[in-house]
């Protein structure tokens, strides 16, 4: 029995860091642009997407399908940012999630008339044999997805934390104003921002592709995933945000390993419920502004 | 402009009368009734949302209670729809009452994820229960007959007219009662919460009693609305618990023009009938409908209804400058 519940703690570790790729993203465009990205799922099923077409139908290789998908993704975001974000940036709640849930509709809706409703995997070449870690098995699938995040999320808050466009960031988020009259170009902060969001999610959608199945409508429930994530690691905290990530991940797979499967996000929304209640700004947030 | 401000209501009345003299055929009043019950869930929205200031999330979980209790009731127990209905309200205002106290302390995006995660507690109650019918549902809910004695029969199957004039009284009502309020004492209350919190409190204003009151209002009005829409199709499923549900609604007051009156009631209508217009278009239909969806809040982000009325305000006044519009623009104060 503790093999089996270690065995699910270990499962919901790997997956849940994917979700830190996520929620990284989500997070970091409300922080920076005061946007609610409803369409944020959907740049995670992009991601899977083109995986699919670039590993079947052009016969790429997985890895360089990677690193294709980062790249497109990461001008895709900074075209959308471009001629729709730049719209709505600082608007009213309301008006931004209306657009981006318009936005949520076409692309799901739009990949869903190309590609059909027929559920597709990407080629991962891994094989299936499994890793014993003593009780513990893992598979080389998610060994690669958490080891990729776990780099992508160093390098990340290296970025933030140690090089000028980190700190251009950072001052944006802090007060877009004052770092304008600073000298950052923030228009360009926000592009890359978005950008960088963008490709956050479509890297998730690669390596969780990898191992699950991939849809047109497989967004709508990594949003839920994701802003469960936000919410608990506190607003705009990108520390908290993997952290809450890696909780929700664990309790997923406890509460779908020992229990039941659809009550597992029912687990997660009363804990964000929780949460709240007892402290509203998230479990690493600041006091409110 | 007065005279037809003071006459349209009975205007109203009249085409509603009227309507099945001219329509004939069961899908476009399907459609229409429809429209009514969005009617009546987007006046409960625009209250908290447009008016109050609280983008609430959940409000297809309202509506899956109001239609989960009076079907409950009335199948277990036997009970008419004229009695399960005024239950099923109660229920989901003691839920509302609730939930509100618990989450209208919250604002912004916190209020917004913990209305969805109640409404994602609610969805999968009914899924996962089976004496409230699991996934399949509920079937055979009664019709709203109404006998009494041999002098007044009316029955509700075979024809849709007499759906049509109730779903339409509801959502008059509907209609007036929010009237009523935002121009009270307490709408006025709402849009200094929604306007600007903190100096609400200052002179005075208990921003949680109110904000309780309006939050209760809104889901009365959706728990009617999911009452009379299960007893309509005689049928509900855990698909009433859906997400799509509050994406119309929000969709419907946003376009409309939030914080008026009549712009959800437009855009109900614009929402209900524009998908069946845009049929035509086969699979490419829901991509169509979010790229207009995107359009029509980059370029009229009040609202068709405060648009309309600047074109309107253009036209019949060329030379004088036009008026501004009262109560119609919950724009860049809202998002606190």
């Amino acid at each position: 029995m503790l093999e089996i519940i270690l065995q699910y703690i270990v499962d919901g570790l790997m997956v849940g860091t994917t979700y830190a790729l996520v929620a990284m993203g989500l997070t970091m465009i409300f922080g920076m642009m005061d946007i609610i990205n409803f369409a944020h799922g959907e740049l995670y099923m992009i991601g899977a997407v083109l995986a699919y077409y670039l590993t079947s139908t052009l016969k790429l290789n997985f890895f360089l399908s990677l690193a294709v998908v980062v790249l497109l993704t990461f001008a895709f975001g900074a075209f959308l940012e471009r001629i729709l974000m730049r719209r709505i940036r600082n608007a009213p709640h309301a008006m931004t999630a209306a657009v981006t849930i318009g936005l949520s509709m076409f692309l799901a809706n739009f990949v869903y008339f190309v590609m059909g409703p027929v559920p597709q995997s990407i080629k991962a070449p891994f094989p299936l044999k499994a890793i014993f870690l003593g009780p513990i098995m893992l598979t080389q699938s998610r060994i690669f997805a958490a080891g990729v995040t776990i780099f992508t999320i160093i390098a990340t808050n290296y970025i933030i934390k140690h090089t000028k466009l980190g700190r251009a960031i950072r001052a944006t988020i802090q007060d877009h104003m004052a770092a304008s009259l600073a000298g950052v170009n923030t228009h360009k902060i926000y592009s890359f921002g978005f950008a960088y969001g963008t490709a956050l999610a479509a890297l998730a959608g690669v390596l969780l592709g990898a191992m699950f199945v991939v849809t047109p409508f497989m967004g709508e429930s990594m949003l839920g995933k994701a802003w469960i994530v936000v919410i608990v690691g506190g607003l705009g905290n990108i520390p908290g945000a993997i952290f809450a990530a890696v909780i929700i991940g664990v309790t997923e797979s406890l509460t779908a390993g020992l229990w039941n499967s659809s009550w597992a996000n029912m687990v997660s929304f009363i804990i964000v419920i929780i949460v709240l209640l007892i402290k509203p700004q998230g479990l690493f947030g600041k006091a409110t502004k | 402009m007065n005279t037809f401000k003071r006459f349209s209501p009975l205007l109203l009345i009249l085409v509603i009368l009227l309507t099945p003299t001219v329509i004939k055929d069961n899908y476009t009043f399907h459609l229409l009734i429809m429209v009514a019950i969005y009617v009546v869930m987007t006046q409960g929205l625009n209250l908290i949302f447009g008016y109050t200031g609280f983008l609430s999330f959940g409000q297809q979980a309202y509506l899956a209670i109001g239609a989960y209790v009076s079907a409950m009731l009335a199948l277990r127990l036997g009970l008419s729809f004229w009695v399960t209905w005024p239950l099923a309200i109660l229920a989901t205002v003691l839920v509302g009452l609730f939930i509100g106290f618990v989450t209208l302390r919250l604002r912004g995006a916190y209020f917004v994820i913990v209305t969805i995660g109640f409404a994602e507690v609610v969805r999968l109650l009914p899924m996962n229960i089976d004496a409230l019918g699991g996934p399949p549902g509920l079937r055979g809910l009664p019709t709203p007959n109404i006998h009494i004695g041999n002098l007044i029969n009316i029955n509700f199957e075979g024809t849709k007219i007499p759906y049509f004039y109730l779903a339409w009284a509801m959502a008059l009502f509907a209609i007036f009662i929010v009237n009523r309020l935002v121009n009270s004492r307490q709408g006025r209350a709402f849009l200094a919460i929604r306007e600007n919190d903190s100096l609400a409190q200052a002179v005075g204003i208990n921003i949680f009693k109110y904000s309780i009151f309006s939050f209760t209002v809104s889901v009365a009005l959706a728990g009617a609305a999911g009452a009379f829409f299960g007893h309509y199709v005689t049928h509900i499923s855990p698909e009433i618990s859906a997400f799509h549900w509050t994406l119309s609604m929000i969709l419907m007051v946003v376009v409309g023009g939030q914080g008026t009156i009549w712009g959800p009631v437009i855009g109900s209508f614009i929402f209900t009938l524009l998908p069946e217009w845009l049929r035509a278009a086969e699979q490419l239909r829901l991509p169509i409908y979010g790229v207009l969806l995107i359009l029509a809040v980059l370029f009229m982000p009040n609202g068709v209804l405060p648009w309309l009325r600047k074109i309107w305000h253009q036209f019949t006044e060329k030379t004088r400058k036009a008026p501004p519009e009262a109560g119609s623009s919950p724009t860049h104060q809202a998002s606190s």
